[in-house]
């Protein structure tokens, strides 16, 4: 009994030191970042960062390239991670499916900083691409694929063990039977998609490789000179300004709101799915 | 010949190098009739039903050696795809889709598989197959809920719906009612009683109470070997062989 209480009470205190934490974060970000945020009003969602000394301005810039390069990772990610799941699941206990297995398992925990410098390497120097949005967004893309392409791997798994039989049984050819899987197990797919789009969000490290350093361009065309919120808290926050920390705390303060709203998303799709 | 559906001979059966089925000779299964498997669990029930419809070769490392016929034709000359929408099965697991109306539930292989186009023709084949499974009335003002909203026996129900819309000449069935519970498991006992006029149906039965109550042949199996088949009165009051009467008395 009384080894049980001690067991319960130490638990409770670990939970305490984990909460703990993440209520100091969060309420550092509140009270430094809130106010930014109320001053600027819309324009600081929409607005051109300012020069040093000269008001808040906003990170419409460096949001829209956040959002920019989320959107193009995704679709570099999406197609790759959903295929190579699919060959995993369908191929399990396969020499080329178990390679595969292990790549996207070692991937999940390369340094961030690697690919980023690979990226600028081989994208940026080499096939010339340049320090822009599809840079980083390629950068962005292959820290994403691991996520999201282990979680489509669970779902499909789960779904195939539950409809391959029932698709086969039911007189389905091969690729009616895909199409099956794929449609059962949708939502922890979607919910993968969302954690993947959550890391590359707030990923910093590589967009120092291959993006640029300056805030306030807008895209005008796909390769405009761009790059995304973490940068411009990294180097923000760095600066002898009080305006530029300011606005750094306000950008931390959304890309950390921005983060929150998806992982609840993805929280959402997968209670949906019992 | 056309009053058996299926005929076995000499049948063994092994899964990555495992004898499952032992030489299983001279099994017959009447046409309209229900014929019910038992056995304990491991002696290779299972396997033997899906076996029928040719839904165990999907498996890694299958053996098969011996004679299937399927109305006289041996059923590996015959395409898997097409012997699969004659030889429905259903599992011992409720599992309908899960993400789907209940309509959708039963017209998806008729959909997938573009039997019926015609979105009239559709209704009349899904309410068809809804009402062979005893379940329209119980869901006729709910068709475009999710199954989800289904009690555990109205979705073995439901499944059962969807392989009928595929107009299957045999049902494979496989401890339908094992999971469900006493009063959705009668309502399956005489839905099945009420198709076999128009179908076969086989039954793996998790209990010889089951299978004397429903069935009019039985077969028993055990490890791997078929101890003992015919008409269920006989084999259940005069078993000719002895672990027959240990099964049926519940003693192994």
């Amino acid at each position: 009994m009384v080894k049980d209480k001690l067991i319960f009470f130490l638990a409770f205190i670990s939970t305490i030191f984990l909460f703990l934490p993440f209520t100091w974060l969060l309420s550092v970000l509140l009270i430094k970042g809130a106010p930014v945020i109320f001053k600027g009003g819309l324009e600081f969602l929409t607005g051109i960062p300012p020069l040093p000394g000269d008001g808040l301005g906003g990170i419409g810039t460096v949001l829209e390239g956040s959002i920019f390069m989320a959107i193009i990772a995704s679709l570099i990610s999406i197609p790759i991670s959903i295929l190579t799941a699919l060959y995993i699941v369908m191929y399990e206990g396969g020499l080329f499916a178990k390679i595969l297995r292990f790549l996207v398992d070692s991937l999940v925990e390369f340094p961030t900083i690697i690919i980023g410098i690979s990226v600028f390497i081989i994208f940026v120097q080499n096939l010339k691409l340049g320090l822009n949005g599809i840079s980083g967004a390629i950068a962005l893309s292959i820290i994403m694929i691991p996520y999201t392409t282990i979680q489509a791997i669970e779902n499909l798994r789960q779904s195939k063990d539950e409809y391959l039989e029932v698709g086969y049984s039911l007189g389905l050819t091969d690729s009616n039977v895909i199409k099956l899987i794929l449609s059962e197990g949708r939502e922890g797919v979607i919910t993968g998609i969302l954690i993947g789009i959550a890391k590359i969000f707030g990923e910093t490290a590589p967009l120092l490789f291959t993006t640029v350093t300056s805030f306030n361009i807008f895209l005008r065309t796909l390769t405009s000179p761009i790059t995304g919120v973490p940068s411009l808290i990294f180097n923000f926050a760095f600066s002898p300004y009080n305006n530029w920390l300011d606005v750094a705390w306000g950008a931390a303060l959304i890309l950390a709101l921005t983060v929150t709203i998806l992982f609840t998303l993805a929280r959402i799709f997968t209670r949906r799915k019992l | 010949m056309e009053n058996y559906v299926f005929e076995i001979d000499h049948l063994n059966v092994w899964i990555e190098n495992k004898h499952i089925l032992k030489d299983i000779c001279n099994l017959k299964i009447p046409k309209n009739t229900i014929f019910a498997i038992m056995g304990p669990s491991g002696s290779g029930k299972s396997t033997f039903l899906k076996l029928l419809n040719r839904l165990l070769e999907l498996k890694k490392n299958v053996k098969i050696e011996g004679e299937i016929k399927f109305y006289g034709q041996d059923i590996f000359k015959i395409d898997p795809i097409r012997l699969r929408r004659r030889v429905g099965i259903v599992f011992q697991q409720p599992n309908p889709f899960y993400h789907m109306s209940i309509f959708d539930n039963v017209a998806y292989a008729l959909k997938a598989n573009g039997l019926i186009k015609n979105k009239a023709d559709l209704i009349n084949a899904v309410t068809e197959a809804l009402i062979r499974a005893n379940l329209y009335d119980e869901v006729k003002d709910r068709l475009n809920k999710p199954a989800s909203v289904l009690s555990g026996g109205q979705q073995q129900r439901l499944v059962i719906a969807r392989a009928l819309a595929l107009k299957p000449e045999v049902l494979l069935l496989d401890e339908p009612t094992s999971q469900i519970d006493v009063v959705g498991a009668r309502k399956i006992e005489e839905l099945l009683i009420s198709l076999k006029e128009q179908i076969t149906i086989i039954l793996v039965s998790h209990t010889p109470q089951q299978a004397a109550r429903i069935s009019d042949y039985v077969a028993l199996f055990y490890d791997g070997r078929l101890v003992e088949w015919g008409q269920s009165e006989n084999i259940f009051t005069y078993p000719k062989n002895e672990l027959t009467e240990k099964y049926v008395a519940g003693r192994i």
